[in-house]
């Protein structure tokens, strides 16, 4: 008897978006394989990040389904989709920037375990990232690529199964884009991780399979070295299609 | 810096024990204060503890969870009214108390009821904060209309003190000095619960609904609960005070549920300082007492300075006075620092 | 039937008011995101120009005249002083504009006294209705509340003003790619809501008692008709008047008037909860 192929961790089928006459997303399909990286590239407009709100909880879809973990997840608040270990990171920075970096993190920990793990983790978090020595900074006052190490460590904090990326290198530099492909390689297995991404470097130095949107559908899907030489996103990217 | 947020970590960080210290400091005046006073001039110092404790409560609402209300009186009055109105019902040396109570359920019960609609409702900002103006209002009329239950403009007298008895055993605080021990004794209370709960994870989750409610969602925390919690702490801890003040002045008036003290309890918080808790007691003396000589001076000259100094607050000093002293002690102690450090 | 036709007058002249006050808040409000918490203060102002007019011997409808003068000169002046400073700061304006009614609020009362003012009715006598008879004046108050209403509608919907006011609601950073010149707008727009308060108040005065606090009233059931119809369309503000008159009138025929406010304040409430962003949202 054959071993049961291991449920996918997200099956994420028909997904539609429509806002007033408008079609973000038209009928996308995404299924991932727990502890899979994923990249999803396209266009601007193409329905990217309405397809990460979607799968976070942030907005409900106007038709499919979304099953995490077997779960049926729509329409469940948005605290929940947390809870069940759903994290997020927004492409525009939205850290507390008014909070000390070190708060961001403990706040980050939603799970009630005890002041002093918080505080082990949150140490170690920062130890990572790099950033012990800003610890009771405000976090508004870090550089922007800090920032957005921040960000993807309070995603981390509470120890998710599936962590959605918006743009994490948007601003960073060659050096911090070429460590935090590091740091999401190194979680393969573990952690299921999807990213939105624009820059092909660190899309490439990834090396994971890539899905491609456009406007609102999927065109292509598989291993990165494939899309890249696929004519059709290629056409689409310089705006022939 | 004196601000009560989270500085997270150790126990007791350098903040933390400053903050203690000035507090204690505090606390020994009107601990102290009995001892070379007269009765009426004590009974000034009581009442305007009670307004502190008050103002407490809607500091705990809009300086730690960012809702600002602008009918908190109407939680205060409920208190107030529902121990005057409840309390002759019941005779016996702890009819104070129990009207007190009495009221305090009554007040949590009108916060659970409009906070639930409201704040599950995604209702924010200030749409909330006119509905909590309606709210003032529409209680101030039901007081000033409903007569035969509440006293109507007139108000009603004769609530008694606070106390409790078993049998032959009764302990009653009917005069000046015990009753303001009791009143300080509350509002420590009262402060160092806020304070300590608001140390660790709990005042970090306030402060993260404070600044981004959405983000603070997405990192799995129940705002909407959160939210409701504050407010129905916030109404408890208003009519507790409402219910001590009808307590020890044995009289209550429509003039405690209104839209002036409504007001005026924002302009406590605001002077003092938004979230210290501390601050809010300061900026109730400091207030109460321009408030005695302005009133006395011309009593027409009162509301008109409250005007002024709303916009006055939103031009010149958007958060509070204590941050402007914080800056002049921190300018002076930079003085002093390059005098000390200069050949 | 006999009841049936002063009731539907009596809602239709609440409603109406309640149109004129709601209209001037909620453009506002859609406008900007601005509340303006001395918009009460518009109709005290109308109403007291009224008694002031009418205690020089000026006439009634002199005082129609005058009062959108003087309320749309104080809006101006209030946009212009404080409200145009504080639009990224909602909380801020309503603290400000608090404050700004509170001054206002004792400044008539240091002119004219705290006591009642003095105004006189128009017209006097009832007409016969359908088989009812009804006071003549609120009868000329509707069609007259009406009519300015319909102007006030036709100015929005077919004037060049209306269309960049209607622009400026829709998206505002568009608008202003598109070369219109929203402080303008927004300025004009807080002007004519002021005045139109100021109309409901030398309207509603004859009916009620015209004392300086009276606009804190017109204000929280105002601010129910944009909370309840929804704020930046007139569809939004009939609506919501329509609700908030309505209930109240109807409930004023059973229970003491503080009890209806208090059910009004709940279904207002309890209708944000199903509806946050009103029965037409903008």
């Amino acid at each position: 008897m054959s071993a049961a192929a291991p449920e996918p961790i997200l099956a994420a089928r028909g997904l539609v978006a429509r806002f007033g006459g408008l079609q973000a997303v038209r009928g996308v399909d995404l299924v991932l394989e727990s502890g899979e990286l994923r990249c999803i590239i396209g266009p601007n407009g193409a329905g990217k990040s309405t397809l990460f709100n979607m799968v976070a909880g942030t907005l409900r879809p106007s038709e499919g389904s979304i099953r995490y973990l077997g779960r049926e997840v729509i329409g469940l608040p948005i605290h929940t989709f947390a809870r069940l270990g759903i994290a997020r990171k927004f492409q525009v920075p939205s850290l507390f920037p008014e909070m000390p970096v070190l708060d961001n993190l403990l706040v980050a920990e939603h799970a009630g375990v005890s002041a002093g793990i918080r505080r082990e983790r949150a140490e170690r978090m920062m130890a990572r990232l790099g950033l012990e020595h800003q610890a009771g900074m405000r976090a508004g006052a870090l550089a922007h690529g800090q920032k957005q190490w921040l960000e993807i460590g309070m995603a981390l904090m509470a120890e998710p199964k599936l962590l959605l990326l918006d743009e994490p290198t948007a601003g960073m530099t060659v050096d911090e884009t070429r460590r935090t492909a590091e740091l999401l390689r190194g979680f393969a297995g573990r952690l299921t991780t999807v990213v939105i991404e624009h820059d092909m470097r660190f899309v490439r130095a990834l090396g994971c399979r890539t899905t491609v949107m456009h406007q609102g559908r999927i065109i292509a899907d598989g291993p990165f070295e494939q899309i890249e030489a696929d004519a059709l996103v290629r056409d689409v990217y310089l705006g022939r299609r | 810096m004196i601000e009560s947020a989270t500085t997270s970590g150790r126990p007791t960080s350098s903040a933390d024990r400053a903050w203690l210290l000035i507090a204690a400091g505090l606390a020994a005046i009107p601990l102290l204060y009995p001892l070379w006073t007269d009765p009426y001039s004590l009974s000034v110092v009581r009442d305007a503890l009670i307004f502190g404790l008050f103002a407490l409560s809607l500091d705990f609402l809009w300086g730690k969870a960012g809702i600002l209300s602008f009918g908190h009186a109407a939680f205060f009055g409920v208190g107030a009214y529902g121990t005057a109105i409840v309390a002759p019902m019941i005779g016996g040396d702890a009819a104070g108390l129990v009207g007190c109570l009495a009221g305090i359920a009554m007040a949590v019960g009108i916060a659970v009821v409009v906070g639930y609609f409201l704040i599950f409702g995604g209702v924010r900002g200030a749409y909330f904060t006119i509905v909590t103006l309606a709210l003032s209002l529409v209680a101030q009329h039901i007081v000033i209309g409903w007569a035969r239950v509440t006293g109507g403009d007139a108000g009603l007298i004769g609530t008694p003190p606070p106390g409790i008895g078993f049998g032959e055993w009764s302990f009653v605080l009917a005069d000046p000095v015990s009753q303001h021990y009791l009143v300080l004794a509350i509002s420590l209370a009262a402060v160092l619960a806020i304070w300590a709960a608001c140390r660790g994870q709990y005042g970090r989750v306030l402060a993260a609904i404070r600044g981004n409610e959405l983000r603070a969602r997405t990192l799995g925390h129940n705002t909407g609960l959160h939210l409701l919690v504050v407010l129905m702490l916030s109404a408890g801890l208003a009519a507790l005070a409402g219910g001590l003040y009808a307590m020890v002045s044995g009289f209550v008036a429509p003039d405690l549920i209104g839209l002036l003290l409504s007001t005026e309890v924002i302009v406590w918080v605001a002077i003092g300082g938004r979230g210290t808790l501390i601050g809010p007691f300061i900026g109730a003396f400091v207030v109460l007492r321009l408030q005695q000589e302005v009133s006395s001076f011309n009593p027409r000259l009162w509301p008109l300075l409250i005007g002024a100094f709303f916009v006055a607050m939103v031009f010149l000093f958007p958060n509070g006075l204590l941050p402007l002293f914080e800056r002049a002690w921190e300018r002076m102690r930079g003085v002093a620092r390059k005098r000390a450090l200069a050949p | 039937m006999d009841q049936a036709i002063p009731l539907l007058l009596n809602i239709l002249t609440l409603t109406s008011i309640l149109m004129l006050v709601g209209l001037g808040l909620a453009i506002i409000f859609g406008l900007m995101n601005v509340i303006n918490m001395a918009h009460g203060e518009f109709v005290t102002i109308g109403a007291f120009t009224l008694s002031a007019l009418q205690g020089i011997g000026g006439s009634y409808w002199l005082a129609l005249l005058v009062a959108p003068l003087i309320g749309g000169a104080f809006g101006f002046l209030l946009e212009r002083g404080i409200v145009r400073h504080l639009y990224a700061r909602p909380l801020d304006t309503i603290l400000a504009t608090w404050g700004i009614s509170l001054i206002l609020q004792q400044v008539l009362q240091l002119l004219f006294g705290s006591g009642p003012q003095e105004v006189f009715t128009p017209i006097h006598g009832t007409i016969s209705i359908l088989g009812s008879s009804y006071p003549a004046y609120r009868l000329v108050l509707i069609a007259f509340a009406m009519t300015l209403l319909a102007i006030t509608f036709l100015v929005f919907r077919k004037t060049r003003f209306g269309l960049d006011l209607r622009a400026v609601i829709q998206d505002r950073d568009m608008a202003e790619a598109l070369g219109i010149d929203t402080r303008r707008i927004f300025a004009i727009a807080f002007a004519i809501g002021a005045a139109l308060a100021a109309v409901a108040g030398v309207l509603i005065a004859p009916l009620t008692n015209v004392l300086a606090q009276m606009g804190a009233n017109y204000l929280a059931r105002s601010f129910f008709v944009v909370i309840v119809g929804g704020a930046g369309s007139i569809g939004g503000i009939a609506a919501g008047s329509a609700v908030v008159g309505g209930l109240e009138t109807v409930l004023n025929y059973q229970v003491p008037v503080t009890v209806s406010q208090a059910i009004v304040l709940v279904a207002a409430v309890v209708l944000v909860r199903f509806r946050p962003r009103g029965l037409v949202p903008a």
